[in-house]
């Protein structure tokens, strides 16, 4: 159950702004289906842009709800999910038609820094006339939500 | 990671395009890159990928032309009794090596990443054989080609009983002519920027062009870090391999490796936002002194002063953020010193914007002890409400969401354990009041405090309750017993602020009998859940533990495969699954290492063939187009035998 510590006090490397656009985090209030009984996980909620990549250990324990939005903010319907590690391989999985995802990870993979992407086919394309290269891109500036199973 | 595990990760990418999720990456986007054919070589850091010892054996292979193997269509195998999952003895295994173009390779040396026996070398149309075989991870071995992919054995994919056309290799690996890659990143000023992320890899089109097998392969990713000058070197590039290059603050640049290869590349990284776009400031400490490597943060990715101090933010809240979200308080950290306070500054506000960071951290400090006063040793305490800060980061482009306390702490972790007195010291806590967790991991017993001053000292947190037997029976829903259940007991953190999601504390676990009985002794009940997980069942997590002495009846779902086919590309489809009562049921992506869940699923239409899994209760397919439902297709589902929908 202990994580490894996380490096505190990196040598700075000299630059003047030290950010990644657009990644933040939201701490939400509502609780979603109460599971009764039980303790009511917290709603907090990732909002990044992808592609991110995350450390070691945060998408660790329960299950993630994943949302995938456009950079205007639009659900993505059928996106691709890519979950992508330095050493160990990727993993892949469809959002549905509303652009939202359920990942569960096991443990060894969530104890490693992972990189998402999200890819997306435009709409309307014909794909008979296309290879898929042709036919798919990454979302540039791709809103993903992680929140907590509810 | 265990080999097994790893391998079972490495399969993901497999089963996503197999799962009739064939997408490929993007162009790539190399407006950024410039050559700079006068600049000289700076010294440059390496790539850290392992490759295998290579071979000097002469002749030196060729590509060749050859008939694709396996007949399978790109989306999905198709089945066989062959034992291809590496469960049982096998005198030889069979590989085949292709290049980009899908072409085998022949003449090449082929072994075991990690040097040992066997290797083999492949004949004129790629293919080889290994033998005697055993585990591990298969490479090509000469110098002059890089392993793009690598072939694994067992397989995992495989090992999850997706079945392959007989005529498929048992492992494929693609390679591609090695060429130099090496040249120096700098900013848009020229300046070398160092600690930017360079990444190579084979497209996943690339992969894909190379025939269904080679999904079931490991695409082989490199890494470096650009040193103080700017500089790096792969040693295993490959023209056509994506390169991808990343630093904080900057805009990413992916691009091809040019076919030739390139030893100047002069890659330059722009800012990711104007100085319009943000609001710069300074952290200094009581004296006035700059703060260097301070983090600041509104709430989202943290910031890093430099040597003067400084640091910028970005003015905007993200698309779609809440604005109630972005309520603009800042904080920065820097070990040493309680945080720093401010608002965010106004576009307007004028002059100078600095945080002064003062006072030195607050510890808690006490003992837990039992119902008898005796120290407990091991015992987990923990900050119940710790304070959100954002995300930090941990390693050159790596973000962790961390709170403020386990920064300051320096340990990522708003939590202690006990020493084998019982003594805990919280350190890193802000000039504020905390109410703390003691959790003993080993039963679950918890005990929390009342809302505490930090700075407190000789805090006494008794941990006692009663610990009692916890029996119960794992059922499908038709009542019958499920064996193989692993059965873990497990407390959910509480809602915290700190913390970007609630951590699921596992405690004792067990994997249930054939019947599907299991049996905890001496563990705490209140306020705990049961997570289950097992290869034959939809996953299923933070199940509530019911109260009262009865046995526990953990009802599970089996999970039951079903192919999808068609005999040609057409429509998209979209599926969704119903139970007998017309409720929707969710769809599921098994992937070695973890698995997706949604509510329907595209079938897309250049694929043929898809694997996923619903629930044993699924009597009906919704199919539909784009244009609405077209039909619904009956289904006859059983556990462990996949069921074939055909979608012509």
């Amino acid at each position: 159950m202990k994580r490894e510590p996380i490096p505190v006090g990196l040598p700075s490397r000299g630059s003047l702004t030290s950010l990644l656009a657009g990644v933040h985090l939201l701490a939400l209030g509502a609780c979603g289906a109460s599971l009764a009984g039980s303790p009511r996980p917290a709603q907090a909620m990732l909002e990044l842009e992808a592609p991110v990549r995350l450390e070691a250990g945060a998408l660790a324990g329960p299950e993630r709800r994943f949302e995938v939005r456009d950079a205007q903010g639009d659900v993505v319907p059928h996106a691709l999910v890519m979950l992508e590690w330095d050493d160990f391989g990727s993993l892949g999985f469809q959002t549905d038609s509303h652009g939202r995802l359920g990942i569960g990870l096991e443990a060894d993979l969530a104890a490693h820094p992972v990189e998402i992407r999200v890819l997306v086919r435009p709409e309307g394309q014909d794909l008979l006339a296309q290879t898929f290269a042709e036919g798919t891109r990454e979302l540039a500036g791709a809103r993903l939500r992680i929140g907590a199973r509810p | 990671m265990t080999q097994a595990r790893r391998i079972l990760a490495l399969a993901g990418l497999a089963l996503a395009l197999a799962g009739g999720l064939a997408w490929l990456g993007t162009g790539p986007e190399s407006k950024a890159v410039q050559r700079a054919a006068d600049d000289p070589r700076a010294p440059v850091a390496r790539d850290t990928a392992a490759e295998p010892p290579e071979s000097a054996e002469e002749p030196k292979p060729r590509p060749v032309e050859r008939t694709p193997l396996g007949t399978t269509p790109a989306g999905e195998p198709a089945g066989s009794d062959r034992d291809t999952s590496g469960s049982g003895p096998r005198a030889a295994l069979r590989g085949i090596v292709l290049d980009l173009h899908g072409r085998g390779v022949g003449r090449l040396a082929v072994g075991y990443a990690d040097g040992g026996p066997p290797s083999a070398r492949t004949a004129l149309d790629g293919t080889f054989e290994l033998e005697p075989p055993r585990p591990g991870e298969i490479h090509a071995r000469d110098a002059d080609f890089v392993t793009l992919a690598a072939g694994l054995w067992p397989n995992p994919v495989l090992a999850a009983r997706v079945e392959l056309d007989p005529d498929t290799p048992d492992v494929t690996l693609l390679v591609a002519r090695r060429v130099p890659l090496a040249g120096r990143v700098v900013d848009e000023r020229g300046a070398p920027l160092e600690g930017a992320r360079l990444t190579i890899a084979v497209g996943e089109g690339q992969l894909a062009d190379g025939g269904a097998a080679i999904r079931l392969s490991r695409r082989v990713l490199r890494a470096t870090t650009s040193d103080a000058d700017g500089g790096f070197r792969f040693d295993a590039a490959a023209g056509g391999m994506q390169l991808s290059v990343r630093a904080e603050a900057r805009r990413r640049v992916e691009l091809p490796v040019p076919d030739q290869g390139d030893a100047e590349l002069e890659i330059v990284l722009r800012p990711a936002l104007s100085e319009d776009e943000l609001a710069e400031g300074r952290v200094v400490d009581g004296a006035g002194s700059p703060v260097a490597d301070a983090r600041v943060s509104a709430g989202w990715t943290a910031a890093r002063t430099d040597g003067d101090g400084r640091f910028a933010l970005p003015r905007a809240l993200p698309p779609g953020v809440p604005a109630e979200a972005g309520e603009r308080t800042v904080l920065a950290l820097k070990e040493g010193f309680l945080p720093a306070r401010s608002a965010f500054p106004s576009p307007r506000a004028g002059g100078e914007w600095v945080l002064v960071l003062e006072g030195r951290p607050r510890t808690l400090g006490g003992v837990v002890v039992d119902g008898d006063g005796r120290g407990l040793a091991g015992v987990r305490v923990a900050l119940v409400d710790p304070t959100p800060f954002g995300l930090v980061e941990t390693e050159p482009d790596t973000l962790r969401p961390v709170a403020a306390e386990a920064f300051l702490a320096g340990t990522g972790e708003s939590a202690v354990w006990s020493d084998a007195q019982g003594r805990f010291v919280l350190a890193g806590l802000l000039d504020r009041e905390y109410r703390l967790e003691a959790l003993d991991e080993r039963t679950l017993l918890a005990a929390r405090t009342e809302a505490l001053a930090a700075g407190s000292e000789g805090i006494r947190i008794v941990l006692h309750g009663r610990l009692e037997e916890l029996a119960g029976r794992v059922v499908d829903s038709q009542g019958r017993g499920v064996g193989g259940v692993r059965v873990a007991l497990a407390r959910v953190s509480d809602p915290a602020a700190g913390a970007a999601f609630p951590e699921i504390l596992e405690g004792p676990s067990a994997s249930s009998a054939s019947d599907g009985t299991f049996r905890f002794t001496a563990v705490a009940r209140e306020g705990l859940v049961w997570n289950l997980h097992g290869a034959d069942i939809t996953p299923r997590v933070l199940v509530p533990v019911e109260p009262g002495n009865a046995p526990q009846v953990l009802q599970v779902e089996r999970r039951c495969d079903v192919r999808l086919v068609r005999s040609s590309p057409g429509e998209d489809l979209r599926l969704r699954f119903v139970d007998a009562r017309g409720a929707p049921l969710p769809v599921f992506q098994m992937e070695g290492g973890g698995f997706g869940q949604s509510a329907d699923f595209l079938f897309r239409g250049q694929v043929t063939r898809a694997a996923l899994c619903v629930p044993e209760t699924a009597v009906e397919a919704l199919v539909s187009t784009r244009a609405g439902p077209i039909r619904r297709e009956p289904l006859s589902l059983a556990p462990g035998r996949p069921f074939e929908l055909r979608l012509d």
